[in-house]
């Protein structure tokens, strides 16, 4: 049968007429086969790498899923009798959802085909008394058998009356086959890994099967004082049995045997609220044997069971294959959250999915400096935005810039004689240390008043922007003794995130030294080479000249981006924390005692000129320890300073003789640079691929306010707003900043 | 021109117990040291002068001729490349043969330098 291919139906396909840079290509180049009408016969499923017999489970499986069990039962039939569960896990499954706990046993479990393996041969070795059983059973297994199968039927034309169970013939079956599991646990240590695992699964299984009954008889039967009985003879002890051999193998159950125990007690001695009860039990008989049944097939092979949605999930996955071809399309995580339900993917075609695009457009320019931008940064809220520029002639070295209003100029900070070349932002926002050419380092608070200035006058409805004087500013002086009358320069500054250490920041000196300098205190905190030098070991060589440092988001680690070709790792948690009245001051700092680790050296071997941490929203997740950072010649380089590894490299952008800095993007998905060719370089994180090239910077620009000077065409920063990740900024030689927004979607 | 990657000149170990470098006096950049001084004996525009063999983290100037004491030379001028201090000259050519061993050496002012670390 001929399929045509309606191709007039190329609604989400890129359309003519943008331009698609050349590695898009592929959508349109789709090989000529694809195109071509082909027959039912093309399809040769004999030849395809998937096993027929898995296929037609799947199917079966799907069609129950949907809802079309008789189409199901058909395929079943037609396929020859292919079972979607095997008969044995068909028992277990059926007891447990009519409650015949009394028919399970070790014997059953002992059949079911295993994700690690049936214990089957390893209890007919060692156990004689199990073999006896087995035999003894036979009998009763047949028997229980034919009434599955009639329970089967009988629930077909749903008239199952729900049958007692008997309860003691089920504490009988589970106290013998504890005396059979019990010596065989014992002697657990000389097993292979392999036994050791299918029998914690099997012990794992009965402890879930004995964990619903208890719940049953304590909810559902509301007879606790069996529940009580049943907890002290049987499944305290298969809780213990379970204990002892985690103590050769690990579990991945979620619960510990301990706090097991304990949830199971404290559900018999005190009534539980209802969110601590809907933890342990979800309310009716039916939806708790589903669970149940649903963290049995955890341990069962899924060659003999179906694992859930199965399908879905390879569709799913197929969906996110077709996206990640497309080196545009970047998931986007809030999206996926709001439109859980209603998002909806074509099966019958693959999804191009244009509205997922992504791509940046400027948005706004700000002139009004007058000399080259060396480095920006955003307030930690978002609302702000800070460049510093290298601008000599005047006292208006860094402007702050309000973000919700239009960006104009909100604050002018002065006071500083030396070009500035970094910024940090405490992270409550309201102060920024500024860190000059100098030693002279100075601390603003960027909403005191002062004196208004003229800056915005070319927006409509502008406010006064205002030029304010540092608040403090400091500078560090090195200890009596030394020769040198002058104090370290203050290269790079980085605050502290947290509460226990608030209002402290760490400053990065080219002259050997880390310094951590505490705002309430005004004062020097401690000197990093001097605490390590107390450390013996590490007094060997000199401290490094640190050219960027960052501390990450929990305060547990600094990161020294050192002259010296390899970046360093502290662990600074032992810092004491700040108190209240009482603060601490380099005198009493040694008293208390602040040791400081070296966690690891990622020796990277090449001049480095930025260190960049990822923007961290969710404290939870494991990229805090990634760092980015530019390396000459033309590459960006990120690690995971805690495995020691290099995890991807940034190729295209240029840099070989200037500070070029960098960041991370968009939820982290993209890493952005600035080049010495004056374009802003952005990249997918995981895959290092180039998604856009913006020309930034590269243009020369008209000599308005000041004569005579030649601006050169590095974009030297492009920085990332934390808060609202559709906008970031850069900044060049051209004494611009330019504000550039995420596009969704077709422009 | 953007801010400039800075190249540092560190005591070498175990040689030249009175080893000396030069930083800029404005930034303290480093700019030389004292294994690579050739000469005392100059006289720059603001004093004293020495005549050294490698200098680093400068840029050089437009080039011009400066006629001096010892004849006329193609030089350019060198500025700290932080802070765009000048602090002295390099040749680049010289007219006088016997003066020839000074193309491609620095001069740097006293006065524009101090002792770093």
């Amino acid at each position: 049968m001929p399929v045509e291919f309606d191709t007039s139906n190329s609604g989400c396909r890129q359309q003519e007429g943008l331009p698609v840079p050349s590695y898009l290509g592929s959508r349109n180049s789709r090989p000529q086969a694809y195109n071509v009408p082909f027959t039912s016969r093309d399809v040769d499923v004999s030849k395809s790498p998937f096993d027929k017999v898995q296929l037609t489970k799947l199917l079966i499986d799907t069609l129950h899923e949907i809802g079309y069990t008789e189409s199901a039962v058909t395929l079943q039939k037609e396929s020859g009798g292919v079972e979607v569960k095997s008969s044995n896990v068909q028992k277990l499954f059926s007891a447990i959802q009519y409650g015949q706990f009394e028919l399970i046993d070790l014997n059953m479990l002992v059949r079911l085909p295993m994700k690690h393996g049936g214990l089957k041969s390893f209890l007919q070795q060692h156990a004689q008394d199990f073999s006896q059983t087995r035999a003894s059973s036979q009998d009763s297994n047949m028997e229980s058998e034919t009434t599955v199968c009639n329970e089967d039927s009988a629930m077909k034309i749903e008239n199952l009356i729900a049958k007692r169970t008997d309860w003691h013939r089920f504490f009988e079956t589970m106290e013998k086959d504890l005396a059979v599991l019990d010596p065989l646990a014992q002697n657990m240590a000389d097993c292979d890994v392999k036994t050791l695992t299918s029998m914690l699964d099997t012990v794992e299984m009965l402890v879930l099967i004995n964990k619903q009954v208890f719940l049953e008889l304590m909810f559902d039967q509301q007879d606790s004082s069996l529940a009580v009985f049943f907890l002290r003879t049987v499944l305290r002890k298969y809780i213990q049995l379970w204990e002892s051999l985690l103590m050769y193998q690990e579990s991945s159950y979620a619960l510990t045997p301990d706090t097991l125990l304990k949830q199971m007690t404290s559900i018999l001695t005190c009534p539980l609220n209802s969110a601590e009860l809907s933890d342990v039990w979800s309310g009716s008989l039916e939806s708790s044997r589903q669970l149940l049944i649903r963290s049995i097939s955890n341990y069962i092979d899924p060659n003999n069971l179906v694992p859930r949605g199965r399908l879905l999930t390879l569709l799913s996955q197929a969906i996110k294959y077709q996206n990640s071809q497309d080196v545009l399309n970047f998931e986007d995580e809030d999206d996926t959250f709001v439109q859980e339900g209603s998002r909806h993917y074509n099966l019958l075609q693959d999804n191009s999915c244009s509205s997922q695009r992504i791509s940046f457009a400027p948005e706004k320019l700000l002139a009004q400096n007058a000399d080259e931008i060396w480095y920006l940064e955003f307030s930690p809220d978002g609302r702000y935005l800070a460049s510093a520029s290298a601008d000599s002639s005047t006292d208006r070295k860094v402007l702050i810039y309000d973000v919700e209003r239009d960006f104009q100029v909100y604050k002018v900070l002065a006071g500083n004689d030396q070009c500035v070349l970094y910024l940090s932002f405490s992270p409550d926002s309201k102060y920024l240390v500024s860190c000059p050419f100098n030693e002279d380092a100075k601390i603003y608070d960027i909403h005191k008043e002062g004196e208004p200035t003229d800056l915005n006058q070319e927006y409509e409805g502008a406010f006064v922007a205002e030029i304010i004087q540092p608040e403090d500013s400091f500078k560090i002086y090195e200890n009596e003794g030394t020769s040198s009358v002058s104090s370290p320069r203050i290269w790079c500054c980085s605050w502290f995130h947290t509460e226990r250490n608030r209002g402290r920041f760490a400053l990065g000196s080219p002259d050997r030294d880390v310094i951590i300098y505490d705002i309430g205190a005004k004062s020097v905190l401690c000197k990093l080479s001097q605490v390590l030098s107390l450390n013996a070991s590490l007094s060997q060589e000199p401290f490094s000249r640190v050219h960027d440092l960052k501390i990450t988001c929990n305060d547990k680690y600094l990161i020294l981006m050192a002259h010296e070709f390899y970046v360093d790792t502290y662990d600074i948690s032992q810092l004491p924390p700040v108190q209240n009245g009482d603060r601490i001051t380099e005198s009493n700092i040694e008293t208390i005692g602040f040791h400081v680790s070296k966690v690891s050296r990622l020796s990277v071997g090449k001049r480095m000129t930025c260190l960049t941490i990822p923007q961290i929203k969710d404290h939870a997740r494991d990229e805090n320890s990634l760092i980015l950072i530019n390396v000459q010649p033309h590459e960006l380089q990120l690690w995971d300073f805690k495995e020691q590894i290099l995890v991807q490299k940034y190729y295209g952008q240029r840099q070989l003789q200037f500070i070029i800095r960098s960041c991370f993007g968009y939820d982290n998905k993209l890493v952005a640079s600035g080049s010495e060719d004056g374009k802003i370089y952005i990249w997918d994180r995981f895959h290092g691929n180039i998604v856009s090239v913006i020309n930034g910077h590269d243009a020369e620009r008209p000599t308005t306010r000041i004569s005579n000077k030649t601006f050169g065409r590095n974009c030297n920063i492009v920085v990332w707003n934390p808060t609202n990740k559709n906008i970031f900024a850069s900044g060049g030689d051209d004494g611009l900043v330019k504000i550039w927004k995420v596009v969704r979607g077709q422009l | 021109m953007g801010l400039r990657y800075t190249s540092y000149i560190d005591h070498p170990k175990n040689k030249h117990t009175k080893f000396v470098t030069y930083g800029c006096c404005n930034c303290r950049t480093h700019l030389s040291s004292s294994a690579q001084v050739m000469s005392k004996d100059y006289r720059g525009t603001t004093g004293d002068a020495y005549l050294m063999n490698r200098v680093v983290n400068v840029v050089e100037g437009s080039r011009e001729t400066r006629c001096m004491l010892t004849g006329c030379y193609v030089v350019c001028d060198i500025k700290c490349h932080m802070c765009k201090n000048l602090v002295g000259w390099k040749y680049v050519e010289s007219e006088r043969k016997d003066q020839r061993y000074k193309e491609g050496k620095f001069i740097l002012e006293l006065q524009t330098i101090c002792k770093v670390h």
